[in-house]
């Protein structure tokens, strides 16, 4: 017996549409969604439950027990599983932002029926990235109360945190109008358009390349101190993003009645996979040269067998940096294969294999070899601890939740203006 | 009504335009009338304490470091006191242990001397005499009140090669030394020039002072372990939990910048025992090392033995490469040691040693 009814027609005033998005995402349902509701709210109940009750414990309760000792991180190894998933997240928010560049300053109209996709992507994104990095930071109250108080400004770690909430702010915005004016039956304002896409494009790329800034210019980690770190995150990212936007409409355009993508905006969104996978695996080819061609410095070969040989019993990066080049590759040759790019099981797999490849690219691959072996070149291994896996599984299960219910708002929305109102007709 | 459209919006344009205008004015007019010192007192940012508050009454004259080093002594006896007590109730009032700890206990003083003028510190070591014994490092634990469960260590001998001083794969569990063929090099806190580690901080915990040693606020650390990150030399260790001390090893003289007892999930690492040296001392592992192959002294005072060393016989630092400037040199002294003859007993040609 549902506490509160859902309304049954709505006004024009703002107030209505969050009213809207609060029924159509947590009123409305079949039982299947609210099976999948529950199970993401317990395992992100767990994972908090972790976070404050056993790895910060000494500081949210002031225990003598737990601690970030419960993790496999160490004074070699201080940034592990949930840095490598904050990167890669990251890049996952920045890429929503090309339906919203094809849609708004390109004005494809099959991408206009779909950019706020993009959004809700990047807001669950988000906040996954915020969530994990509130995990790894060791007192993350006092960095509430410090950093924006005393912010230092050279240090990237503050424009990151800019960056990221204004982000997070700006594409909540976007869903909120865009949202408000779908349900109502009214295309979007150009007022509203070409200001968001003027700032929130830049910041796209922004958050992502200072994201790498934190990284690439350290000259303890050889393995990063490259300029390339940056474009290649970049790079990766333009393939994940989209390849996981493309399986979201793949999949509602097979599970949501009525719902309809346009050809055109699969085939556009193919050829961005591709074309940034290519680039991405061609960094990685140009690393490898710099590194093993010729000579380089000692320590940096060092980490950089860590990840393509897996000295020191890091077998699983290397296996993960491999994957990523021979997936990246199968990807790449599939979706040169017209019968297979042109069928949506060829896209779910190319999307799929996109997806895994980039996984294992981005996240620990990236970032474990550069602390093995550490600055006095002590190779001290990591595998992240059950803790940390329970952590990380917990914060993916609160952004898999926001990402759930706000992309069926969306997709309610989408169907009101485009599939059953005036926008059909276009 | 496309009239009366436009007649709104002007109306609207022109309110817009007075509210703005009445708003400028009161912003000018407050600028210019308020006072600059309060403006500034008023917009410093507001301490961590206070925010919590935990704000102690406090002499007025007083910098707010030695304000915060006033409160914490108080904090430390009355943990430090706790403590003792547990002992002595569990080994009884004439036991040693309890005579110690409460010894120690009444003894805690936590100071927050500023650094003296004109004065830059640097240390040196001598890689021909180090014998690589390690006894800096233990006596750095004792001096520095280190959590003891965690094992940090401030200072990592590694051992190398002599053949090539690549810091690659060192020894560093040895449990023999020296070896003939290897040299032994200490490494803790470079206190850099241009140091990363201050550079990559959010929020401007750990800062260099302009006597030159680099610190961190314990109580400003946020413990994003950036700074681990960022350091060249693996010289920052995390107190990956709740820090423990025995109080029969607890070091009652402390520096709320240095050796303090940590709180949980912040970075430390060394200050050149900033509790020794900003009084006129030198750091432990200078006083320990049997073979005296420690140097430190003020780099501008031109009769310190750290200028004489660095000028006699040239000094180099780790990782130039890094562009971090330490100033903390190794050189190669006069006398290689161990000569071979002293560890195989067979005899060389040429001169005897």
């Amino acid at each position: 017996m549902p506490l509160l009814k859902p309304k049954e027609s709505y006004g024009e005033s703002w107030l209505d549409t969050i009213r809207y998005i609060i029924d159509k995402g947590l009123l409305e349902g079949s039982k299947a969604y609210y099976l999948a509701f529950a199970a993401l709210l317990l395992l992100g109940a767990y994972g908090l439950y972790l976070w404050i009750f056993v790895q910060h414990a000494p500081i949210f309760l002031g225990a003598d027990y737990g601690g970030m000792i419960t993790t496999a991180l160490s004074d070699s190894v201080p940034w592990g599983l949930y840095v490598s998933f904050f990167v890669f997240w990251v890049g996952v928010a920045a890429a929503g932002i090309v339906f919203g560049i094809a849609a708004y300053a390109f004005g494809h109209p099959g991408f206009k029926k779909v950019a706020v996709l993009g959004e809700v992507q990047a807001v669950a994104a988000i906040v996954t990235v915020l969530l994990l990095i509130a995990a790894d930071i060791g007192r993350p109250i006092r960095a509430m109360i410090l950093m924006p108080q005393l912010p230092n400004l050279r240090s990237m770690l503050d424009w990151d945190f800019v960056v990221l909430t204004g982000y997070l702010l700006l594409n909540a915005i976007g869903f909120l109008v865009t949202v408000h004016y779908y349900r109502q039956d009214k295309p979007l304002p150009r007022k509203f358009i070409v200001p968001f896409i003027i700032i929130a494009a830049p910041f796209a790329i922004g958050i992502h390349t200072v994201t790498a800034f934190i990284s690439q210019a350290l000259t303890a980690r050889p393995y990063w101190l490259s300029p390339l770190l940056a474009p290649r995150y970049v790079a990766t990212a333009f393939a994940s993003g989209p390849a996981i936007l493309l399986l979201a409409l793949v999949l509602a355009e097979r599970y949501v009645k009525g719902f309809k993508v346009d050809e055109d905006v699969y085939r556009k969104t193919m050829l961005v996979i591709t074309g940034a996978l290519v680039v991405g695996l061609y960094f990685t080819l140009s690393e490898l040269h710099e590194i093993y061609w010729y000579t380089t410095e000692p320590w940096k070969r060092e980490q950089a067998n860590v990840a393509f040989y897996g000295y020191y019993g890091m077998g699983y990066i290397a296996v993960m940096m491999w994957l990523w080049i021979s997936l990246g590759v199968a990807a790449v040759i599939l979706a040169l294969i017209p019968s297979v790019r042109n069928s949506w099981q060829g896209r779910l797999l190319i999307a799929l294999l996109t997806i895994i490849a980039v996984v294992n690219e981005k996240t620990m691959a990236v970032v474990i070899p550069a602390y093995i072996p550490d600055p006095l070149g002590r190779p001290i291994p990591y595998y992240p601890s059950p803790l940390e896996v329970g952590i990380t599984l917990g914060m993916h299960g609160i952004g898999l939740l926001i990402y759930l219910v706000l992309a069926r708002v969306a997709i309610d929305a989408i169907m009101t203006h485009y599939f059953r109102g005036s926008g059909a007709h276009h | 009504m496309a009239e009366e459209r436009q007649a709104r919006v002007d109306e609207t344009r022109r309110s817009l335009l007075k509210a703005a205008a009445v708003l400028g004015g009161a912003s000018i007019i407050s600028f210019a009338a308020v006072d600059k010192d309060k403006l500034k007192a008023v917009l410093k940012p507001v301490a961590l304490e206070e925010v919590l508050g935990e704000t102690a009454e406090a002499a007025e004259d007083a910098t707010e470091l030695e304000r915060r080093a006033k409160q914490k002594e108080q904090e430390i006896k009355k943990m430090c006191m706790a403590e003792a007590e547990k002992i002595c109730k569990a080994q009884g009032q004439d036991s040693p242990a309890c005579k110690e700890a409460t010894k120690r206990c009444e003894m805690i003083k936590v100071k927050a001397t500023p650094p003296r003028k004109g004065v830059r510190f640097a240390m040196a070591l001598d890689i021909n005499k180090c014998i690589g014994c390690r006894r800096c490092a233990y006596a750095c634990v004792m001096e520095n009140n280190m959590d003891r469960e965690l094992r940090i260590e401030w200072i990592k001998v590694v051992g190398l090669p002599r053949e090539e001083l690549e810091l690659l794969n060192p020894k560093m569990d040895y449990t023999d030394a020296p070896e003939r063929n290897m040299v032994y090099i200490p490494m803790a806190c470079m206190h850099c020039e241009d140091p990363p580690c201050t550079m990559v901080c959010p929020v401007v915990a750990t800062y260099k002072e302009p006597d030159g040693i680099v610190v961190i606020d314990y109580d400003r650390c946020i413990g994003c372990r950036y700074c681990m990150t960022a350091c060249p030399y693996g010289a920052r260790r995390f107190n990956w939990k709740k820090p423990r001390v025995p109080v029969t090893e607890l070091n009652p003289n402390m520096h709320i910048l240095g050796n303090v007892v940590r709180q949980p999930h912040v970075v430390e690492k060394c200050t050149w025992c900033i509790q020794r040296t900003r009084d006129g001392g030198v750091p432990a592992c200078v006083e320990v090392c049997p073979v005296g192959s420690r140097v430190f002294g003020d780099l501008n005072d031109p009769a310190s033995p750290i200028r004489r060393v660095i000028e006699e016989y040239g000094a180099f630092v780790l990782r130039p490469e890094a562009g971090t400037k330490p100033r903390f040199f190794y050189y190669f002294g006069p006398a290689r040691t161990p000569k071979k003859e002293w560890v195989t007993g067979e005899k060389e040609g040429g001169k005897k040693g």
